[in-house]
């Protein structure tokens, strides 16, 4: 799950120099982040994740590779993107541009050709050197914020090397570090990056492994023991719950959440309720992927107060987000 | 009236909503040679006795729940309104209230006025009784000498003058003798309304009223020649030097730095016990509400600010009781005007810093303009000011940055827009072998349209002095009395002109589209671009969406673009810095564009940053609506590359926020984290617009439901509903950040 305005913004079309360091595949850099961490944030979105939550509104951060945007409603059906198309992806029906995504090797050209900016790239290669580059832009707001730098995804501990080099690197610049992760990871992989940052915002979508399998798509028990290993490591760590109606918003649940939250030591500095919202289902549309969650809505806060009420018997400091 | 019983301050603004004071709006012709008038008098002395002619005839009216009193009431025939453009863009608002000014010239003088150069150009003459408007008037000289200190001041300068005998004695002893007429005129304004207090308290029925009457004729009494003791005659002193000072000089009259004018009153009478806070918040919105009876509520702005907070001349913060009690006032009475603007600054006090943007959270009108006072004083001290008076800086009527009784410019009358500019100079068809050589040749224009602009200016300023010169405003200004002249003599200390710089970030734009598409990667010739200018993109919507799409924009931090505009703007500041004016004094450059944005756009023809002919541009340094997708930290990074320039009438900066990037107390500390990086990196003015665009667009649907809506636009305030679908759909458009 990954919390952050969705919006989707133009890659910079500045030359991204200097160009050192592993490489990640980046699907956003968003400045004046303020939902995903403290202060002022510049999160850096890494491409592709180990979970499938119905609810993502980040469906493009899903698959590990470079993906094409297509939003119709800027299209001009002019036509041009169907010539350099090796793979016949595009066509003209009867003057209407139409896109056959089963065929698109998402190699970019028709995103270099398409000047009326229907079709975008959804990730791109960005250097440690680059991304640090990109994020020192906003270090004023940082410094009066107490913000920082925020490695979020998709699941950027799938991209390790980068997301070590970069939370290492923005650290040595004295740069707040926060890495938001699923978990879904070895713990090798886990500890070797969260170490490198300040502060991890952890997220677990439902304590039951059943049903944590049939909403994410995987089973949920390594998920819980990084958390606990991570915590008697001794990181700081922000637990985030989504609480989507219908999927994991049951009383049970939350019970079983502050259970193990109490169970652990030291506990988490805090658990942050995200309520569900349905803003990521035009990017669907763009993605021509269909929404299962389309009829859901936004718990109400009556709900949400109860919730935290449940949560707040971990002893954990229960947050909702302000309104 | 309503069933719930509401404060006096609520019953004046009810009042005032309904526009009852319309009722004692009166027209009428004065003429002062038909007065009696000597024609062989100095010009300057006729338009003193045209003042004391208004403020004798005009009717005065005090109303019911009044404490503070008075008001212009006398309006209409002027044929020197030169706003035209307001009326036409708030076409719900035509009445914008032109204030009535007699006659003053001599058929010759008219003559002569009207056969003068400027006069030959449409749009750009002066006539009779032109204002200057801008002038941040000396209240500070006038609350501490009074009306009739003014005039002993004038009087012990006119014997010092006869005394050393400077070769233009004669003019000097005629501004003073008009000083003298028009102060003279101020007094008796006062005592009609002293008259006016004691007959309504002799026949009001109700004692409670009686009283407040019987006090309200024992303070213009007093401030009629005396300088005010406590606060309630501070502000009523103050509100008559306004209305007097907006008879003389009806355009854009700045109210200063109120919180620190008024503030010693206060303190005294807190501390006496003769006043609570509740009592000060009281007469205070009283003001307010009368402030807006200046124009009508209908015509949305009538630039009408006042600055509180900043520092004092050592550098120590300011910010006072009456500050917070400014900015109270202000949300509580959710009236168009006065807008308040805020002087922050390292020192300023964090529970200050936290008020103003909770209140810039609430999205009232734009409310409060913040003001960056490292980046302003140092931008002043730049341009040659001592650090004690540029500490001491507010803001005229607008957003230019002046000194209050110390600077006098006149912003209006000259500017350069930018991509009127290059229109021109694309149409002229040449060619150019690398964008180097294009931009250098652009410059050149620019460079020559300004000294242009700055002929016409002097030329303007000349005629004005000589036609049009303002003798109460004048007697505020420090220098003015002392010298003996005018300040359209030249008589204070910093007697400037302000050039506009307008259209700037579509400029930026146009050529970052052109160095990038057709001089680096070819894709069009500079021919085929004009062919498609010239036709307004008809046939060449895929050409237009390639400059749209394939150029970087100017807001979102990228140098590719930003350097243009840096190198631009830079260009034109030291252009500008190079003129002198007929007063002794300087041109000074600024990044406003007020209406233009709107009025001034539909007169440009298509641009090479793809926008068609007669749309919208950027207001200010603002993004252009729409390309700037990184975020608000990003367009201050943008804005801020070019305030370091130091532009010493400053700029400004609007930021729309959707409520959601500002709520909860998280996106609170955000929005100060916010102002306080936009003032570490250098920024001038900026002003937050939190409003969503659904809630607009059912205001749209349902004015009725939306009267009080009040939207900023970029140095424009305004109620949203009475704006012309253009401006509205303008504000729709604009990026919301942060959803």
């Amino acid at each position: 799950m990954v919390h952050g305005l969705w919006l989707r913004r133009r890659p910079s079309q500045k030359p991204e120099t200097p160009n050192t360091g592993p490489t990640g595949l980046v699907f956003d850099v968003q400045r004046y982040s303020v939902h995903d961490g403290p202060g002022i944030r510049t999160t850096v979105f890494l491409k592709g994740c180990p979970l499938r939550c119905l609810w993502c509104h980040n469906p493009e951060s899903q698959l590990r590779d470079a993906e094409v945007w297509l939003d119709a409603s800027r299209c001009i059906n002019c036509g041009d993107c169907v010539p350099v198309c090796p793979v016949g992806a595009h066509t003209l029906r009867d003057g209407v541009h139409q896109l056959d995504r089963s065929r698109c090797r998402y190699c970019g050209r028709c995103v270099d050709v398409c000047d009326a900016g229907a079709l975008e790239n959804v990730g791109r290669p960005l250097s440690v050197g680059a991304a640090v580059a990109a994020v020192e832009q906003d270090r004023p707001f940082y410094a009066r914020s107490g913000g920082g730098v925020t490695l979020s995804g998709g699941e950027p501990l799938l991209q390790p090397a980068f997301a070590a080099a970069f939370l290492a690197a923005c650290r040595r610049r004295g740069l707040h570090t926060a890495l938001e992760t699923c978990g879904q990871s070895t713990w090798r992989v886990l500890e070797r990056v969260a170490r490198e940052a300040d502060l991890v915002l952890y997220d677990v979508k439902h304590t039951d492994a059943k049903r944590h399998r049939a909403l994410t798509g995987a089973p949920n028990e390594r998920i819980l023991s990084n958390l606990r290993q991570l915590l008697a490591a001794g990181a700081k760590v922000i637990v985030r719950v989504p609480v989507v109606p219908g999927c994991n918003d049951g009383d049970e649940h939350f019970r079983a959440l502050a259970a193990f939250l109490r169970s652990c030591s030291p506990l988490p500095a805090a658990v942050e309720l995200l309520p569900y919202h349905g803003w990521g289902e035009a990017k669907y549309r763009r993605l021509d992927r269909p929404y299962s969650l389309a009829e859901c809505r936004t718990p109400d806060r009556e709900r949400c107060a109860a919730i935290r009420d449940l949560v707040a018997e971990s002893r954990v400091p229960v947050r909702l987000p302000d309104s | 009236m309503p069933t719930v019983t509401l404060s006096r301050p609520a019953r004046l603004k009810e009042r005032l909503i309904r526009l009852e004071h319309d009722r004692y709006r009166e027209h009428r012709h004065l003429d002062v040679l038909a007065a009696g008038a000597d024609p062989a008098e100095p010009v300057v002395v006729r338009k003193a006795r045209a003042l004391a002619l208004v403020l004798r005839e005009m009717p005065v009216h005090i109303q019911d729940d009044e404490l503070i009193v008075g008001g212009r009431t006398l309006y209409g025939g002027r044929d020197a309104l030169r706003f035209v453009s307001h009326q036409q863009m708030f076409t719900a608002s035509s009445r914008w209230a032109a204030s009535y000014y007699p006659h003053y010239l001599t058929d010759q003088e008219l003559g002569a006025l009207n056969a003068s150069a400027p006069n030959s150009r449409p749009g750009a003459g002066v006539r009779p009784a032109a204002a200057t408007g801008h002038a941040a008037v000396g209240y500070q000289r006038i609350l501490s000498l009074g009306f009739g200190g003014l005039r002993t001041l004038a009087k012990q300068s006119a014997a010092r003058l006869r005394a050393e005998n400077p070769p233009d004695l004669a003019r000097r002893l005629a501004f003073l003798e008009a000083a003298d007429i028009a102060l003279a005129g101020a007094t008796g304004l006062v005592r009609r309304y002293e008259q006016l207090a004691r007959t309504l308290a002799a026949t009001s029925d109700d004692p409670a009223r009686r009283a407040e009457l019987s006090r309200i004729a024992g303070i213009c009494e007093q401030v009629a020649e005396h300088p005010p003791r406590d606060f309630h005659e501070a502000l009523q002193l103050f509100f008559f030097a306004r209305v007097i000072s907006m008879v003389e000089s009806y355009i854009c009259m700045p109210l200063g730095r109120f919180d620190q004018y008024l503030y010693p009153y206060l303190a005294q009478d807190l501390a006496a016990g003769r006043l609570t806070r509740a009592d000060a918040l009281e007469l205070l919105e009283c003001l307010f509400v009368k402030l807006n009876e200046e124009v009508d509520v209908s015509t949305t702005d009538d630039c009408l600010r006042i600055m509180v907070s900043g520092q004092d001349a050592e550098g120590h913060d300011v910010t006072n009781e009456l500050s917070y009690l400014c900015l109270e006032a202000a949300v509580d009475l959710h009236l168009a005007s006065p807008k308040v603007g805020v002087r922050l600054h390292r020192g300023t006090p964090r529970e200050f810093l936290m008020r103003c943007v909770e209140v810039a959270r609430l999205g009232i009108g734009g409310l409060p303009e913040i003001y960056n006072d490292e980046g302003i004083i140092s931008t002043l001290v730049d341009a040659g000011m001592p650090l004690e008076h540029a500490r001491d800086y507010a803001h005229d009527g607008c957003s230019e940055i002046t000194l209050p009784g110390r600077s006098d410019f006149y912003p209006i009358w000259t500017k350069l827009r930018f991509l009127q500019c290059l229109e021109s100079f694309l149409a002229e068809g040449a060619e150019y072998g690398t964008f180097g050589d294009l931009l250098a040749a652009y410059k050149a224009r620019a460079t020559r349209e300004m000294q242009e602009a700055a002929a016409l200016g002097n030329e303007r300023d000349r005629i004005l002095g000589e036609f049009s010169p303002a003798p109460f405003i004048s007697a505020t200004f420090e220098g003015c009395l002392e010298r003996g002249l005018d300040k359209t003599w030249g008589g204070t200390i910093y007697n400037e002109t302000g050039m506009l710089g307008m259209e700037l970030p579509n400029t930026a734009n146009a050529l970052a589209a052109v160095k990038k598409l057709v001089y680096e990667e070819r894709r069009l010739s500079l021919a085929e671009l004009r062919a498609a200018l010239a036709s307004d993109f008809a046939d060449a919507e895929r050409l237009r969406l390639m400059l749209v799409n394939r150029a970087p924009k100017y807001g979102n931090d990228d140098d590719y673009v930003d350097a243009i505009a840096e190198d631009l703007a830079s260009h034109y500041i030291r252009t500008v810095r190079g003129f002198s004016n007929p007063r002794g004094g300087r041109f000074r450059a600024g990044f406003y564009d007020f209406s233009n944005f709107i009025i001034g756009a539909k007169e440009i023809g298509a641009t090479p940053d793809g926008r068609k002919a007669g749309g919208y541009i950027s207001g200010n340094l603002s993004a252009m609506p729409g390309t700037d997708r990184n975020g608000p930290t990003a367009l201050v990074r943008s804005a801020c590359k070019v305030m370091r320039l130091h532009p010493e009438l400053g700029a400004m900066l609007d930021i729309r926020l959707h409520p959601s990037a500002v709520r909860g107390a998280n996106g609170l500390e955000q929005l100060a984290a916010l102002v306080g990086g936009y003032m570490d990196l250098g920024g001038l003015a900026l002003q937050f617009n939190v409003v969503d665009g659904a809630t607009l667009r059912a205001a749209q649907r349902e004015p009725e439901k939306y009267r009080d809506l009040l939207v900023r636009v970029w140095g424009f305030s305004a109620y949203f509903v009475q704006l012309s679908p253009d401006f509205q759909e303008h504000i729709i458009a604009r990026t919301e950040h942060g959803l």
